[in-house]
């Protein structure tokens, strides 16, 4: 554990931390920055990370929001089907309580999907009928249908997959990355989030994306549909960009005579720091300006891509971060609580994200970027077998959160193409085989990214904090 | 290593082999190297062995005093066999020769073991003589600096100094004002003069507030889910008052640590422990009440240990603590003490009601007036029991020449089991409401009320339906669907209202939870506002509430009941929110229960007043399940199935026992004792009178009560403590062995004459032989002056926290503050006026720097980035935007457009305007799951949780919040109003940069500075000239201040690029 390195104590200021580390930083003035004082936002990661060779150089993660139903998308179980209205036989529970808003429920149906279940490509996959593009795709996709997760409401779950803990503090997923391996393009944050505009069914709270205990640039910066896509990105109206510049250049005159005669790195460093901010001024608009893409490369999104803040527009974006070299890019995309009407429900909500996920990986895989980009596609638990309440008028059902079974898939860099790892049992509630926990989950894509999960720490108040907490296994299995 | 050679030099040792200290070299090299595995931990512990426990590794022969020979620590480290030597090599750790050397070393100097540092009281060390020095920090400073050979900083320029101390006590710049009037006082008092005054200002208290609202992780809303707004900004003014009144430190941790439990207990020291009220709470539907309350309980014990102790503890819910002597016991048997109050853990969904515990924040005379109405209510009541006693005594000169009614035949008679079914209520009380379930309008599928059949209930009935009822049809549950009806307009009871239920029941199996009737928004997590008659354990139970747990009453039957075949349920209550008001019937017959909650003080209503109607926008909460009554079931809740309900009576009256045993199929002669009081009630008038008077007092009270100020507090749990059972893993699931309230044994004995609960706790706290919470306070203090703590990690002064800069500095401070009176005031003062304080921040010899680089020795003042609410602050003070009043509500200042409608928790981010929009930053409001972004850019926590130490960090988003968030930009350019109105003429154009720069920086620009900013403005000037819609348009495009017309826009457009530039100059964003 390189922490270790430092001889005395583990636990460090950032400062100490960084001084004890050899931290890239931009300019080497500023490896003598004066106590408490910043550091460069260029941040190039640490010295010993990746731990070896990475297969995956960047991530774009695609979070379904709301907890997706893995039994009306990708884990077909044709005896809820069959059974359905009969009761779940007790021996599935197994002396587990139902839990959440479903622990009143009397008696628990067996709810069969709505939607029609095909096997696609060389693989054979399974995937309901709402998701004909992704179909497509299959051969691309490793299933883990064996995901578990130990919470089962959405705040705590949903910062658990994130964070790895269901209480917030800790830092994200993305700035673990960000801080392990820094950016690639000194114009753009290394971790940004990208979340759908539209009514959100649960609150995404800024904590997911947080830095936690990681210092604070590490969080990722939210890129926001409108006009403004960073915040504070634009001048003022009345302000040209050609003014603005001639303020920066007397301001820089201003503290260049400072650091003359102060020596300070601190003054150093702030006149890097705004420079920074210009050149992120004037890239941003060229990066989210999805217009310039070829009308055909839009069309195969979808017909939303044109609409900012869209999934699909944001599947656009994330195409684009990644070839700007930006480490870590996140969709939230909401809309899947499905506590009722999900059979009209999630055929919408399915319907914004299949044809631009699909596009994505095809567009990854056209440009040869998927073979050292990692798509990860994320929710944060999955759905009961058993209907939440009662049958109604149109076959319309409801499922409750379930956390002991759920998938999630991969694709891209490092990982089998087309497999499906782990399985449930026949009515979909436990995983049988190839069980993946959180900490697992986190492992393994650390390990994409060409970091050992349990070597990679954060001292902090008396404890050296890792992603995978005290667990996390690799899941060897579906590493290409 | 500065920090070790500091303490080396302080020990003076003249001996050519300095003795080794323990405490300070050896033990952080064990701890980082080797007590993962042989230390605290018994779980992980290898070989049996102990390094961190003396007589073990005396024991065990692993260090053998004077001896390095001997010892098996030595000769492990030393091998080179990869099976023996230690670390093992699979651990990638291995020590280094110096460390081993050191270990050597100390092995033969006697290995003397010592308790860690931090769990040794502190002992006023004595202070060095050093020549030119009279103050004891800059003795202990200046001795150590000396025997390095360096020479300390020269003091700062005056002007640097007063924006330094300025900034750090006020968190506000001086006013050129303040400056000139500093320069030109040339006599020795002149710091001294300063630093009074600043103490004096009512913004001290603000400033000094913001730390600890950081450690206390306050915030404006509650945290989790739907993040709803919590109202606890009356602890936050408490908060400030305390630092403003100089309340002594220990004082201040007593209070809020246990300030309801002190003897006639003041409303701000309740208000104080609003403290352990803070801890993030969610709303989910279906979470695990117990769950989230231990989550409260786990929060408390991290935020006291963190903030008050310097420790993190977290790891001991777990397991022993690897490094701290803390066991898991100690974990939770601090928890005990934190873990008896009648709290949900969660916050309520359907209401904005108050988590409880809670109390009212009286303002002005409202506590009196309070007092009064509460005083009227027992008038009252005494008058009515008196009365009512006066009234039996009529009553039977009242029986000569009449009869209550339904004792002889008639409508009564049959109820009570002629057959026949009343269609129209009877005497002696008209109830309010009654649906016999009879009347079906088959278009609507639904029943009509028969009180008012124009009404019908809401629902639906299947044809197919078995409708036989107890009389005539039944309103029916069907086994296999949940069901329920709402009954529109009437029966909207309220806490001050007698009144009764009655109603036929049916049911197939008595369910666990089951809810026969209610009025509420729903179920699970609504904190039960309003009244409900329910199952609950499988008993009949009555509950009127505001937020249950804390604030309602609830009575439960203590038998089992079976409903197989028809019988009648009966509710009545008094209208005096005490349980003892109220009463559950079966059968006409009154039912032993058993009190479960007794403790109602707000009303059980829905008020837009309270937000309950609007502040959260419920998707399930349609026209259909607006609040009413409504039977057999509850949104987000269970309802009942196969049963069925008849007769359905609502009365706006607490009906009598004589009355319920005739509704219930009893029969109630004329010498039922129940009949004097329905004939006090309802025909004696001085009783009548009696009655109609207290209802109206009690009515007084709660409606005055409903326009307090409430807020969440501590209190504790009436009757024996919660148990607090040691988890498994810390999984609420799995429950071990319970324990008492104590404290760590290893820090301080529990005080012998301190009871034990959380009083003795902050006793134990603020004990001045607690070796922890003095220093842990200096530090802060000291962090906060300097930038950094003397020990580094404030969170954690424990094993594995860093060893403090300078012990004996530390030491001292601590005992002299203990000594002080715990006087937070003078500690302030003291430091800021030591000589080591108003260093300049710029070394002596700028090479010393290079080995001290983080300035542990003081070489030189303290220099970091201003917290981000004093960035805001300086730039609202140096424009005269800033709106100084201390205090009140919080505030929504600009923030930039969608940030919490896009976040989904359902909030809408309406922005102040007027003077609202330049108060000080602290008092903007904090989302805490979407924080002010000004704040969040600048490094300022989220205040999810505890946090005592700040990152300092430099991103270009700071650049861009500080070039182009609407506050600062606004600022710029009403400072640039400012700047043109005092200097109009263009040949004043220097003086403009001059003022700015001593408004922002509180110095004069240098020649090279001021061109660069003169020419700025030149530019400016150029362009604004040729596009004065530019001018125009950048005036009236930032901030809601009116831009002054009378001022020539290219002016203050031009000038404006210069005060914006300024702004994001290294000199005003720092303090040096």
């Amino acid at each position: 554990m390189h922490c270790n390195r430092y001889a005395g104590t583990r636990h460090l200021t950032r400062r100490e931390w960084l001084g004890a580390t050899g931290y890239g930083v931009a300019s080497a003035a500023l490896a003598s920055l004066l106590g408490g004082g910043p550091t460069a936002q260029a941040h190039h990661g640490l010295p010993l990370i990746p731990h070896f060779a990475p297969k995956a150089k960047r991530v774009i993660c695609l979070f379904m929001s709301g907890g997706m139903s893995q039994l009306d998308s990708f884990d077909y179980k044709p005896v809820l089907k069959e059974r359905e209205q009969q009761p779940l036989p007790a021996s599935v529970f197994n002396g587990r309580k139902p839990l959440g808003m479903s622990k009143l429920q009397a008696n628990f149906p067996m709810q069969g999907s709505a939607f029609d279940f095909k096997q696609h490509g060389q693989s054979g996959a399974w995937l309901s009928d709402r998701f004909p593009h992704l179909a497509k795709q299959a051969d691309r996709i490793c299933f883990l249908k064996g995901m578990v997760s130990e919470a089962v409401n959405h705040d705590p779950a949903i910062i658990y997959i994130n964070s790895g803990d269901q209480l917030p503090g800790r830092p994200s997923m993305g700035s673990w990355i960000s801080y392990g391996l820094g950016t690639e393009n000194e114009n753009l944050p290394a971790f940004i989030v990208l979340v759908t505009k539209k009514g959100a069914d649960q609150p995404l709270s800024s904590r997911l994306w947080d830095s936690g205990f990681l210092p604070s640039q590490h969080q990722a910066v939210p890129f926001r549909a409108g006009s403004e896509p960073v915040l504070y990105l634009n001048n003022p109206p009345g302000l040209p960009q050609s003014l603005h510049r001639k303020m920066l250049d007397h301001l820089r005159e201003v503290q260049q005579d400072e650091l003359a005669r102060r020596g300070e790195a601190e003054i150093e460093a702030r006149i890097e720091q705004y420079e920074m901010a210009f050149r992120m001024q004037t890239s941003v608009p060229g990066l989210v300006d999805v217009a310039s893409e070829k009308q055909q490369t839009l069309d195969l999104y979808g017909p939303d891509v044109r609409t900012p803040g869209s999934f699909a527009y944001n599947c656009v974006l994330a195409r684009r971060m990644c070839e700007s070299g930006v480490r870590f890019v996140q969709l939230y995309h909401p809309g899947w609580d499905h506590h009722g009407l999900l059979k009209t429900a999630f055929a919408e909500t399915s319907k914004e994200v299949d044809q631009p996920a699909a596009a994505l990986l095809h567009d990854l895989s056209e440009r040869g970027l998927l073979k050292d980009t990692l798509v990860m596609f994320v929710s944060e638990f999955g759905r009961t077998p058993y209907s939440q309440g009662a049958l109604k008028e149109g076959g319309e059902y409801g499922r409750e959160h379930h956390r002991d079974a759920f998938t999630c898939w991969l694709a891209g860099a490092g990982v089998k193409t087309g497999i499906t790892h782990g399985a449930t049992d026949d009515f979909g509630f436990d995983v049988v085989e190839g069980k993946v926990t959180v900490n697992d989950f986190h492992a393994t894509f650390m390990h994409l990214m060409g970091i050992q999960h349990d070597r990679f720490v954060y001292p902090f108040q008396g404890r050296d904090f890792r992603l995978t907490d005290v667990a996390g296994k690799l899941v060897k299995e579906i590493l290409a | 290593m500065a920090a070790i050679l500091g303490f080396g030099a302080m020990k003076s040792v003249s001996t050519a082999e300095p003795s080794i200290s323990y405490n300070f070299e050896v033990r952080p090299l064990l701890a980082s190297k080797c007590f993962a595995c042989h230390g605290a931990d018994a779980a992980k512990r290898k070989g049996k062995l102990r390094l961190d426990d003396g007589a073990v590794a005396l024991e065990k022969k692993a260090v053998v005093p004077g001896d390095p020979a001997a010892s098996l620590l030595l000769e492990r480290i030393s091998s080179t066999d990869e099976d023996e030597v230690m670390p093992p090599p699979e651990k990638h750790d291995p020590l280094s020769d110096a460390e081993k050397n050191l270990l050597r070393r100390w092995i033969a100097q006697g290995a003397k073991y010592e308790k860690h540092w931090a769990f040794i009281p502190p002992v006023k060390p004595v202070t060095p003589v050093v020549a030119g020095v009279s103050h004891p920090i800059d003795a202990i400073v200046g001795d150590v600096l000396a025997k390095k050979g360096w020479l300390p900083a020269p003091e700062a320029d005056r002007e640097q100094w007063l924006r330094r101390v300025s900034l750090a006590l006020t968190g506000l710049p001086p006013s050129i004002q303040d400056i000139d009037g500093f320069l030109a006082d040339t006599s020795a008092e002149a710091y001294e003069r300063v630093v009074d005054r600043l103490l004096k200002s009512p913004h001290y208290g603000e400033r000094m507030a913001i730390i600890w609202l950081d450690a206390a992780r306050y915030g404006d809303t509650y945290g989790r889910h739907e993040d709803a707004d919590s109202e606890v900004w009356p602890w936050r003014d408490w908060v400030i008052r305390a630092f403003n009144e100089n309340l002594p430190y220990d004082k201040f941790i007593q209070w809020q640590m246990a300030g309801d439990m002190l003897p006639n207990a003041t409303q701000d020291q309740v208000v104080a422990t609003a403290f352990h009220r803070l801890p993030v709470q969610s709303n989910e539907s279906g979470s695990d009440p117990d769950e989230f309350r231990w989550d409260q309980v786990f929060d408390r014990v991290k935020t006291t240990s963190t903030a008050v102790l310097g420790l993190t503890l977290e790891c001991s819910r777990c397991h022993d603590h690897k490094y701290d002597p803390i066991t898991r016991r100690d974990y939770y048997q601090l928890a005990a003490f934190l873990n008896n109050i009648d709290e949900l853990g969660l916050f309520s969904r359907f209401t904005n009601g108050i988590p409880t515990p809670t109390t009212f924040v009286y303002k002005e005379d409202q506590q009196a007036q309070h007092q009064k109405l509460k005083l009227a209510v027992e008038q009252a009541e005494s008058e009515w029991n008196s009365a009512r006693k006066q009234a039996a005594g009529r009553y039977a000169g009242w029986l000569k020449g009449n009869q209550p009614p339904g004792t002889g035949s008639g409508l009564w008679a049959s109820l009570s089991g002629l057959g026949q079914v009343p269609r129209k209520p009877a005497l002696p009380r008209e109830p309010e409401l009654y649906e016999s379930f009879d009347l079906v309008d088959l278009k609507q599928r639904a029943f009509l009320i028969d009180s008012d059949p124009s009404v019908a209930t809401v629902g639906t009935i299947k044809t197919s339906e078995d409708l036989t009822g107890k009389f005539g049809k039944a309103c029916v549950f069907p086994k296999d669907k949940p069901k329920k009806y709402g009954v529109p307009k009437l029966a909207h009871y309220l806490r001050w209202q007698p009144f009764s239920f009655s109603l036929w029941f049916r049911c197939g199996k008595v369910p666990e939870k089951g809810v026969i009737l209610h009025r509420s928004r729903g179920g699970l997590d609504a904190a039960n506002r309003g009244y409900e008659i329910t199952f609950e354990s499988g008993k009949l139970t009555a509950t009127l509430g505001h937020f249950y747990p804390g604030n309602a009453i609830r009575v439960q039957a203590t038998d089992d009941l079976d409903f197989k075949e028809w019988r009648q349920i009966g509710f009545t209550y008094d209208g005096s929110s005490r349980a003892a008001g109220m009463k559950l019937f079966v059968d006409g017959k009154e039912l032993p229960v058993k009190i479960i909650r007794d403790h109602l003080y707000k009303d059980i209503d829905y008020l837009a007043e309270w937000g309950d109607l609007d502040s959260v926008k419920v998707a399930d909460a349609t026209a259909k399940e607006a609040i009413m009554l409504q039977i057999g079931g509850r949104n987000l809740d269970s309802g009942i199935r196969d049963a069925a309900m008849d007769e359905l009576r609502a009365y706006d009256a607490e009906l009598s026992t004589a009355e319920m045993a005739l509704l219930g199929g009893a029969e109630a002669k004329e010498d039922n004792p129940g009949w004097i009081d329905w004939y006090a009630r309802e025909i004696d008038v001085p009783a009548k009178n009696a009655l109609q008077k207290l209802t109206l007092a009690r009515k007084e009270e709660s409606d005055f009560s409903t326009h307090l100020t409430e807020m969440m507090v501590m209190s504790e749990m009436k009757g024996p403590r919660r148990n607090t059972p040691m988890l498994v893993r810390g999984d609420f699931r799995q429950p071990g062995e319970c324990v008492q309230p104590g404290t760590p044994a290893a820090l301080l004995p529990f005080p012998k004459d301190a009871p034990l609960d959380r009083r003795g706790l902050a006793q134990w706290m603020t004990d001045p032989q607690n070796p922890l919470t003095s220093r842990v306070e200096v530090n802060r203090i000291w962090a906060m002056l300097f930038g950094r703590g003397l020990v580094a990690t404030q969170e954690d002064f424990g094993v594995q926290g860093r060893v403090p800069s300078d012990p004996a500095l530390l030491d001292w401070l601590a005992v002299h503050f203990v000594e002080s009176g715990w006087d937070i005031k003078a500690l302030c003062r003291e430091i800021v006026l030591s000589k080591t304080y108003r260093q300049s921040s710029l070394p002596f010899d700028p090479k010393t720097r290079k080995d001290d680089p983080d300035n542990l020795l003081l070489a030189s003042g303290p220099r970091f980035r201003l917290p981000a609410e004093q960035l805001r602050d300086a730039a609202l003070a140096a424009s005269g935007l800033i709106n100084p009043a201390v205090g009140g509500r919080s505030v929504k200042p600009y923030q930039p457009a969608g940030l919490w409608e896009d976040s989904g928790t359902q909030h809408v981010y309406e922005q102040d305007t007027g003077d609202k929009l330049y108060r000080r930053s602290l008092y903007t409001f904090w989302r805490r799951t979407c924080p002010p972004p000004t704040m969040s850019v600048f490094d300022a926590p989220t205040r999810e949780f505890c946090l005592v130490r700040r990152e300092s960090t430099l991103t270009p988003l700071q650049a861009l919040a500080l070039m182009d968030d609407t506050g600062f930009l606004e600022s710029a350019r009403v400072l640039a109003e400012k700047l043109v109105r005092q200097h109009p003429q263009m040949a004043e154009q220097n003086d403009r940069v001059e003022d700015a720069f001593r408004l922002l920086t509180a110095r004069v620009p240098t020649e090279v500075q001021k061109k660069a900013m003169s020419t700025l403005i030149n530019e400016a000037r150029d362009h604004y000239t040729k596009n004065p819609k530019d001018a125009a348009t950048l005036l009236s495009s930032t901030g809601a201040s009116k831009a002054d017309e009378s001022l020539s826009a290219v002016e203050v457009a031009s000038t404006m690029l210069m005060t914006r530039a300024l702004l994001s100059s290294d000199a005003f964003v720092s303090s040096y």
